[in-house]
């Protein structure tokens, strides 16, 4: 009886421990797969942040490209960086074309990496200058009384007047520029990917009305002023190096006055007996009137009107000049926005 | 009494051995299951991602999502001659001329897409094109048609589409075969292309389902 008792015991035993043993199991296969849940989550965090911090550097990179330059193939010198806890992010420029560039974003957590780019479109003066290749462009009607009045000239033309900064050792003056372009798509009268309504809201005057340019001074400080278009001529003067993009309402006259500007014209345009630096992108006609002078270029998608004394020289020195005022600081990413992965 | 005792010990612990044979079944499907998951969303996520909703990639609800798949980056290294284009590519699969395509970033700012007509490796980068972080790259030359004009960016690309079929995720590479990238333990998987987003609709468990958000969808751009 003893026997059996303690035989029943020791099977009883046997299927506790067996059955013990098997929770165990069972409860180690569950801390298993939390484990490995916990990994992944830690992983899909990482994975996460370093997509947050990579491409946080990349926007940190497009944001702060105004004040930054490089030649093609060169990475742009001054790069961002900066950390969050365990991990670090830096982002930078690389040009790749005279236009094109790629923002990067890298990001490092340990051995996790990621790297990622867009790229973006700045404007090249030089090259905007190329894609327009005319003292003239016009989408509507060039009218022009005799060749004589459109000039084809190296350097600053032939005038005193030099642009701020003077002209860029590459610029390449003595390329010709041609006369004028008439087949051109309407399209063209753009800054590369900066249309027309993309420039007038980088403007740094508006000017609504009627108005005749001038430089303006005060106390030795040159003042800002829709009608102060800097002084090409005036050299040491507080104007001398105010040279701005001047948005112009449809219609308006500039009468008379001196000026070197990047004008953006929404509208018509007529300039009557100015004397005018720079370039002229107008949406409607350009006309000159009166003894009109323009040294630098015009493209007018309504067309180009030049009375018999007015007269064009074209500048690619001016002209590049006029498109360097543009504030580049918010570069564009080029449509549709891709980001490209840098690390496979 | 013995037998009596010895017939409910042995019930209980046939019942107990069952039962937790049970949960041990569940507890490896329910991993398998949550693995799945879990790669299907993050082979999605990162594949769409990468390209332009519309552009790049477009939902065929309730399955489907054809694609433009990039597989590399490279940049143009040097002047153009003979016709090719020497280029410095970043990690990713070396090029297949007759499968793979390129979408070319021009100087001008367009993305145009070329096929590539032929590959070598062993190219070099003219002086003065070359970029200081060189490291994790090869230079070769590629063949591209039409041949284009002022190349800056190049996007290597293949087409395929992903599909949610048959309880697992499954790629098919141009009219390849839909060949499964997880096991098939994903039950009835739905893509729902609504309120300007990608979604799937993931079944988890008996009656429980989870949506994730894989994109912003085309209408959502």
């Amino acid at each position: 009886m003893k026997e059996m008792k303690e035989g029943r015991a020791g099977a009883a035993l046997v299927t506790a421990v067996l059955l013990s043993l098997a929770g165990v199991l069972l409860a180690h296969g569950a801390l298993v797969l939390a484990h490995a849940e916990l990994t992944a989550s830690q992983s899909a965090r990482r994975s996460l942040r370093l997509d947050f911090l990579s491409e946080g550097a990349v926007l940190a990179a497009i944001e702060g490209s105004g004040v930054r330059s490089a030649g093609v193939g060169v990475v742009a010198a001054d790069s961002l960086a900066g950390s969050d806890g365990t991990a670090s992010w830096f982002g930078r420029l690389r040009r790749i074309s005279s236009e094109i560039w790629l923002a990067e974003g890298r990001a490092e957590d340990g051995p996790a990496r990621r790297a990622v780019a867009v790229p973006i479109w700045r404007a090249d003066p030089a090259t905007r200058v190329d894609a327009i290749g005319a003292v003239v462009v016009t989408g509507g009607t060039a009218a022009i009384n005799g060749l004589s009045q459109v000039r084809i000239e190296g350097g600053n033309g032939e005038s005193e007047a030099a642009p701020p900064g003077g002209c860029s050792t590459d610029t390449g003056d003595e390329r010709a520029l041609l006369p004028w372009r008439s087949d051109v798509d309407s399209s063209a009268i753009t800054l590369g990917l900066l249309s027309l309504d993309s420039l007038i809201t980088r403007a740094d005057v508006r000017l609504l009305a009627e108005g005749t340019p001038a430089p303006t001074a005060r106390l030795g400080v040159c003042l800002e002023n829709p009608l102060n278009w800097g002084d090409p001529y005036g050299f040491g003067t507080p104007c001398r190096d105010r040279l701005p993009v001047v948005e112009v309402g449809p219609g308006v006259v500039i009468a008379g006055g001196v000026g070197q500007a990047l004008v953006v014209a929404s509208g018509d345009i007529t300039l009557r007996d100015t004397d005018f630096f720079g370039a002229i992108l107008a949406e409607g006609e350009v006309t000159l009137e009166g003894r009109s002078e323009v040294t630098g270029l015009i493209a007018g998608r309504g067309g180009v009107s030049i009375s018999t004394e007015a007269s064009v020289a074209g500048s690619r020195c001016w002209a590049e000049a006029a498109f360097r005022a543009v504030p580049l600081g918010n570069a564009i990413p080029i449509p549709p926005v891709r980001w490209i992965r840098l690390d496979g | 009494m013995a037998l009596l005792l010895t017939a409910l010990l042995l019930g209980v612990t046939l019942r107990a051995y069952d039962t937790l044979r049970a949960a041990g079944q569940r507890l490896i499907r329910r991993s398998a299951e949550v693995t799945a998951l879990r790669s299907t969303r993050t082979v999605l996520t990162s594949e769409l991602r990468d390209g332009v909703a519309g552009v790049d990639w477009a939902p065929y609800p309730p399955d489907s999502i054809r694609l433009r798949v990039f597989r590399s980056m490279g940049t143009v290294c040097g002047p153009p001659t003979d016709s090719s284009l020497v280029v410095r590519r970043g990690v990713g699969r070396r090029p297949e001329p007759g499968k793979d395509s390129v979408l070319i970033l021009s100087g001008v700012g367009a993305w145009e897409v070329y096929a590539l007509t032929s590959w070598s490796p062993g190219a070099s980068c003219q002086p003065g094109w070359e970029f200081a972080d060189s490291t994790e790259t090869r230079v070769e030359r590629w063949t591209v048609a039409p041949y284009p004009e002022d190349p800056a960016v190049l996007l290597l690309f293949e087409v395929g589409s992903y599909h949610l079929s048959g309880g697992a995720l499954r790629y098919r590479r141009g009219r390849g075969g839909r060949q499964p990238l997880t096991e098939e333990v994903l039950g009835e998987v739905r893509l729902l292309d609504t309120l300007g987003a990608l979604r799937a609709a993931l079944p988890l468990g008996p009656g429980a389902e989870i949506t994730v958000r894989l994109a912003t969808s085309p209408e959502g751009r």
